[in-house]
């Protein structure tokens, strides 16, 4: 009797094991479920020598026509890879239209650029290195350039480039930018890593959800992936003071619906991108929440909401 | 053995000369079908994506996940086919090029509702949440008097996620007098909730007019011409698979190039057989006739006595001139054959004026040795037919030379053989003639004496 007892007693400890690990995985299962946020998990499919490449060419002035320029001018790693300025000077020393985005997580959008004009990384990389305000220079020319450089022919050769050519410049430079997107700590949270977020996060996180900002900025790069008009609510733009850019995706298309339609931005690593917008006209990240709040969402947010959400945003911070 | 030899030496010819056609054909077939079948093999890709991105659409639509990434991913492949097709089709094939445009504008039509979709359900899923929100402020700010009120908002809420998630219709009966009930309420309540019962109502009506917008967009996603346009073009290929194959210009060029060096070839040919047949023809009747008199020479009439001697009557005449040995020593070679070619005319008149009823052709065998060959004796024939003959032969080729050399008078000695009587060898009857004739010369020339006849001595 003893001894049935003791085998009845072991299937109900295992019977309860098995349930708590089911629940466990199911938990973070249902959270990735419900919630349209992909965690992020870093590639590690990249070739090394590639990336190197890509580091060397990104920083290099020499790229640019009047040599002063490289990626790097506006895209500073230290400043979450955009340059912290409201508008980049251009290659004259004159005020860009739209304010630098970072390009930290840019390889998992489906929009480049402020009006998201660009589908393709690889087309975006030719439109800049092109553009006479930037970089300023024909593939032919940079090729044959690069060509004549000692030190790029051995990068090239070891990225296991045989040509130094428009293409192979430009996949060399997207691969880098592929190794900069990291994981953050959310991630980490939504992998089922529940001691990643504090309690304000956490909070915050669901703030973000049941306010509706999730319903634009969702998937694995949290925005990106679709267009939205800036002032869903009300209108965001003074009819007596808009500039064309404040058009947005119209100045593309030339179709009136398209008025005020913006690319949503990716959240990651917002808390160190600041100023926001595409004219930057929000400093701080707390203005930008309390903005998006009135404009997008309709809701007049409270101090402690924005606190809320701003503590969320910042664990979007990639682990170095 | 020589006709064997032929007929395979024409087959090897025509396998040669078809094997070069044979490698175009496949050539082009095999080149044209992969193509086909890479061109099909794309717009069936992208018919799939194309499903996958309805699919995504879809489950964003009806679902309160969002599926923007799925949706990107798809329309990210879906412009990734089109360029390759793009591509692809660039190179030849004018027939699909034009359709190919089609294509490209009907996909970006594709990309451009979609677009607008991802928007305005990202604004619907944004106000469904907003909502909520509000329902919530509603409930927490309500004086707990107006229940009713609590229970309107909750139901339409409800409704609301309903009509989102199981496509049930909005306006029910219900879901109408809740709304108006809330309306009527909103006047009726405290202060605190007030705004949000209107801001509610307010939303809830945009939500609905977004949703129509919503649906209407789906529409167009839906009832999309592609997947039509695409089928359509799929059978074109099949059907056009033929022309494809000469719309192909190097075909074109390879089979050009191949009929006119065909043709090239067998125009040589047949002129080339003309000349060769000419020559042919001219060189036998030179081997056959004897320069100097025209007249058939030794070789034809040993081919000709050979072919008859066996199964016809006939006889044979020889002839020698008489004295022309004396001729030619006296008077030079070019007299001599003077004299030769008299005679020969002479004999050619004979042969020519055909007055006798049996075929009768003239030889010079050599020197002045001439033959007359008779052939075809009727099967009553009589010697005097013949000795008339012969004396008519003797009459004529007796002559005198021409001027200066008037002294000189030329005759001849016949010799007459007949066959089958004096053996069917052609060197047994010439022997036999040969004997006649001398025995014409031992009788004093200028006269024909049949074998018959000597013999008849002899013995």
């Amino acid at each position: 009797m003893i001894k049935n007892q003791f085998v009845i007693l072991h299937f109900f400890v295992f019977f309860f094991l098995f349930l708590t690990s089911f629940n466990s995985y199911g938990d973070s299962h249902i959270k990735s479920f419900i919630t349209p946020i992909k965690p992020l998990k870093k590639l590690t499919t990249l070739q090394h020598n590639k990336v190197i490449l890509g580091k060397v060419l990104f920083e290099d002035k020499a790229l640019s026509k009047n040599k002063k320029m490289s990626c790097a001018s506006c895209h500073m790693s230290s400043k979450g890879y955009a340059d912290g300025k409201r508008f980049s000077k251009d290659n004259a020393g004159v005020n860009k239209i739209y304010n630098t985005p970072s390009i930290e997580y840019s390889v998992y959008n489906y929009y480049f650029t402020w009006t998201g004009a660009f589908n393709s990384l690889y087309e975006h990389l030719d439109f800049l290195m092109k553009n006479s305000t930037l970089m300023n220079r024909n593939w032919d020319e940079l090729t044959q350039q690069l060509t004549n450089t000692p030190i790029y022919k051995d990068l090239f050769t070891k990225a296991g480039y045989d040509v130094i050519n428009r293409l192979s410049i430009s996949d060399a430079i997207i691969n880098f930018e592929k190794s900069l997107a990291k994981p953050s700590r959310f991630d980490l949270y939504l992998l089922g890593d529940n001691s990643q977020l504090t309690n304000d996060e956490v909070s915050g996180f669901e703030l973000f959800k049941t306010s509706g900002c999730i319903s634009c900025h969702q998937g694995i790069n949290i925005g990106g992936n679709i267009r939205q008009k800036f002032g869903v609510m009300k209108s965001y733009f003074r009819t007596d003071t808009t500039k064309r850019r404040d058009l947005g995706f119209f100045n593309v298309s030339n179709k009136d619906e398209h008025k005020n339609y913006f690319r949503v931005p990716s959240l990651r690593n917002v808390g160190n991108t600041a100023p926001y917008f595409h004219d930057g006209s929000a400093a701080t990240l707390e203005d930008a929440i309390s903005i998006m709040y009135s404009y997008q969402l309709g809701i007049e947010a409270s101090k402690d909401d924005i606190l809320s959400i701003k503590s969320f945003l910042e664990s979007l911070e990639p682990i170095q | 053995m020589i006709s064997k030899n032929n007929t395979l030496k024409t087959l090897l010819l025509i396998f040669v000369l078809i094997i070069p056609l044979a490698w175009l054909y496949l050539q082009v077939e095999l080149g044209n079908s992969r193509k086909a079948h890479e061109v099909e093999s794309l717009l069936l890709e992208i018919t799939q994506v194309e499903t996958e991105l309805t699919e995504h659409v879809l489950k964003s639509r009806s679902q309160l996940t969002l599926h923007y990434d799925d949706i990107a991913t798809s329309q990210r492949l879906l412009n990734s086919l089109i360029i390759k097709l793009n591509s692809l089709l660039v190179e030849n094939m004018d027939i699909t090029s034009k359709k190919l445009e089609v294509i490209d504008s009907l996909s970006s039509e594709l990309q451009y509702s979609v677009e607008r979709f991802k928007s305005i359900n990202g604004q619907v899923s944004q106000r469904l949440r907003y909502l909520k929100f509000l329902s919530n402020q509603i409930k927490s700010t309500i004086d707990n008097d107006f229940l009713q009120v609590k229970n309107q908002v909750d139901s339409t809420t409800l409704s609301l996620f309903k009509s989102r998630v199981f496509g049930e219709t909005l306006f029910s009966k219900e879901f109408v007098e809740n709304l108006e009930g809330l309306n009527s309420h909103a006047e009726v309540c405290n202060i605190k909730s007030h705004s949000p019962i209107k801001s509610f109502i307010l939303h809830v009506n945009e939500l609905s007019a977004l949703e129509n917008k919503e649906t209407l967009i789906l529409d167009t996603i839906f009832k999309h011409e592609l997947k039509n346009e695409i089928l359509i073009i799929r059978k074109e290929l099949i059907n056009n698979k033929y022309q494809m194959v000469m719309h192909n210009n190097m075909a074109q060029i390879y089979l050009i190039t191949y009929a006119s060096v065909l043709l090239l070839l067998l125009i040589f040919f047949i002129f080339n057989q003309k000349r060769i047949q000419k020559n042919v023809h001219k060189h036998k009747k030179e081997s056959e006739v004897d320069h100097l008199t025209s007249l058939y020479n030794r070789r034809c009439f040993l081919n000709d006595l050979n072919k008859i001697i066996a199964n016809s009557n006939g006889a044979l005449l020889f002839i020698d001139l008489d004295n022309f040995k004396l001729v030619n020593d006296d008077l030079g070679h070019n007299a001599g054959d003077m004299a030769l070619k008299i005679v020969a005319e002479r004999l050619t008149e004979l042969v020519e004026a055909k007055n006798v009823n049996f075929s009768i052709e003239a030889y010079r065998l050599g020197g002045d040795e001439f033959v007359i060959l008779v052939d075809n004796l009727p099967r009553d024939y009589s010697i005097e037919m013949l000795s008339d003959f012969s004396q008519r032969v003797v009459n004529n080729c007796n002559f005198t030379l021409a001027e200066p050399y008037t002294q000189y008078q030329l005759s001849v000695s016949v010799g007459i053989a007949l066959f089958p009587e004096q053996g069917i060898n052609v060197s047994t009857v010439l022997n036999c003639a040969d004997k006649a004739m001398y025995h014409s010369k031992s009788n004093g020339r200028n006269q024909f004496t049949f074998y018959n006849n000597i013999s008849e001595f002899n013995i």
